[in-house]
């Protein structure tokens, strides 16, 4: 069987893997970039629209083109010293060494059967797969017709077919809205949007761009409670929700032939499981430190397969710091102590789960309230050390705060120091 | 079959207010209208009324000189909400069939910049019709929308946005 061996290996191709693969190598690792797909890119080729690298490029690009330009600057450094690229190729298994921490990397593709990858270290970067209707538990038949949105829009914008020609979406996250406005554009009718939430999930751009635009109706506090169809889907019956409970009374009934879910994203973690990574129940990604590394030693993860992202901008910066910092771990690099990051009040969960006062890294985090004029606040073992404006905070929006710029070397830092964000 | 009424302000129709402020105007022939917007310049999201008169002939234009605008928060908000009303552009985006391509069966293409929303639905028309062969670069003109030309007499173009 073929063997690799190099310094590094980064699993998946997308956003995320691309930028830790191109901190790898310009760190000097030589670095396995493995790609299931036939091309680089991930799930950016089949997001058409625009928006992608306002932070990136300083430039709205659509995601195919943020895709290609990292993919420019990926591609020149294959070479032995560099970076080894493997597309088509998929990682069946990844098995933590017994010795100093190594990992292989058990891989199969079409053209070269199976083989293996030794590394010494891995940035895990798969991206995440969509939560299905077995997540939501609609009742009801399992007629065809019944499709998550990001399925439904690599159909659409790559293979060239319709889910259908009457669609209903349930759940107002971003992909939803925009599949609504790709619908249309295709020549579907959309009848409407179901958001069990009282506000909207998406951004207000896509609300107002995808939706009013075409006067789609977006119904807040409404669940889909039943689907209808033998062989193909005919129709789901909607119903409101008072005070959390469904106003069964007031169920109505859509007719449609495709129902498209947009309920949520979950981070691809099966492979840091099966290596042993402790996971994190509120992200559903592998628990990190303060590297981006894992309860695995020498196993990082960045990107959605992290926890899931909104901004791609955002998961280049991290995937990015996840390969600079698996870099210096192969150099040697161990972060004298690390203050443990709590989330406060109105925050779900931070990212990562600890502060290296020596190098200080953004914490990332998605706060649970909608509101104007908020206060984000940091303290240290309960001392305010830091209180910003924020002008508008939503669930939909991630946001991000760098602890480089606190000034932690004139705070009084013990080894048990608790850093606390919070929102009010 | 729909008896619920959509949560979601509907904002493509205008209300026709009784003129208040000006009886001299004849409030049949050219009466105050205001539109609801949710202006998208920042997260933020204000709630904008924009109040003009003028516009109600198809394809016609409010009068410029009539709009008043309301909710907003900052002075993106009036910009914004004066274009809504005036000269609504959106940003296209969608994939062409490609043939021959070792990977890509659709090239994705975009403009590049917003256009005149009513040249949407023609623009769409004429971009499913096309059929492209590879090899195709990212950025390649695929054609010129007509009518989106500027005060410099820029044109907005199609391009591919990636190989194929």
């Amino acid at each position: 069987m073929t063997e690799y061996t190099l310094d590094a290996a980064v699993i998946g191709g997308g956003a995320a893997g691309m930028s830790a693969a191109k901190a790898l190598v310009d760190a000097g690792c030589t670095t396995a970039l493995v790609e299931r797909e036939q091309t680089l890119g991930g799930i950016l080729l089949q997001c058409i629209h625009n928006g992608f690298g306002v932070h990136e490029f300083k430039e709205e690009l659509t995601g195919p083109e943020y895709a290609e330009r990292w993919e420019d600057m990926v591609t020149p450094l294959a070479g032995p010293r560099g970076a080894t690229i493997f597309t088509d190729t998929t990682v069946m298994e990844l098995i933590p060494g017994s010795d100093e921490g190594g990992f292989t990397l058990v891989c199969v593709s079409p053209g070269s059967g199976f083989f293996h990858i030794r590394t010494r270290a891995v940035v895990l970067t798969a991206g995440c797969r969509e939560r299905n209707r077995g997540n939501i538990r609609i009742p009801g038949t399992r007629p065809a017709g019944v499709y998550t949105a990001g399925l439904a829009q690599r159909m659409v914008n790559m293979e060239g077919c319709l889910p259908g020609k009457d669609a209903v979406i349930v759940g107002s996250g971003d992909i939803g809205l925009i599949m609504a406005r790709r619908l249309v554009w295709s020549g579907c009718r959309v009848h409407g949007v179901v958001e069990i939430q009282p506000y909207p999930s998406g951004l207000t751009r896509n609300i107002v761009q995808c939706l009013n635009d075409f006067s789609i109706p977006l119904y807040l506090s409404h669940v889909v409670s039943r689907i209808h169809g033998r062989t193909r889907l005919e129709a789901v019956d909607i119903t409101p929700l008072e005070e959390g409970r469904p106003d069964t009374a007031k169920t109505f009934t859509q007719a449609c032939d495709n129902l498209l879910l947009s309920v949520g994203l979950i981070p691809s973690a099966e492979l840091a499981r099966e290596a042993g990574a402790q996971l994190n129940p509120l992200t559903g990604g592998p628990l990190v430190d303060c590297r981006l590394m894992s309860t695995v030693p020498g196993l990082f993860a960045a990107g959605n397969g992290l926890h899931v992202h909104d901004l791609v901008d955002y998961v280049s910066a991290e995937a990015r710091r996840a390969g600079e910092n698996a870099a210096a771990y192969l150099s040697g690099y161990q972060p004298a102590r690390q203050i443990r990051l709590k989330p406060g009040s109105n925050i779900r969960y931070l990212v990562p789960g600890t502060l290296d006062p020596a190098r200080p890294q953004p914490i990332l985090f998605r706060p649970m309230i909608v509101k104007n004029g908020a206060i984000l606040t940091l303290s240290l073992d309960g001392k305010i050390i830091k209180e910003q404006k924020k002008n508008h905070i939503q669930p939909s929006e991630m946001m991000q705060v760098d602890p480089a710029k606190l000034d932690l070397g004139n705070l009084e830092l013990r080894p048990d120091s608790v850093l606390e964000v919070s929102l009010s | 079959m729909n008896s619920q009424q959509n949560s979601n302000q509907n904002n493509k129709q205008g209300n026709n207010n009784p003129d208040s402020r000006n009886p001299a105007a004849t409030a049949t022939e050219n009466p105050e209208q205001t539109r609801e917007i949710i202006c998208i310049a920042c997260p933020v999201g204000c709630h904008l009324q924009v109040m003009f008169r003028g516009g109600l002939a198809k394809d016609a234009s409010p009068d410029p000189d009539t709009i008043a605008i309301t909710g907003n928060r900052c002075p993106r908000g009036e910009i914004y909400g004066r274009e809504e009303v005036l000269a609504p552009t959106r940003m296209v985006t969608t994939t062409i069939p490609v043939a021959g391509s070792s990977f890509a069966r659709r090239v994705p293409v975009r403009t590049t910049g917003p256009i005149p929303v009513a040249r949407i639905p023609d623009l769409l028309t004429q971009l499913h019709a096309m059929e492209l062969h590879a090899p195709l670069a990212r950025g390649q003109v695929l054609l010129t929308v007509e009518g989106s030309e500027n005060s410099d007499n820029e044109a907005i173009q199609v391009v591919t946005s990636h190989r194929a």
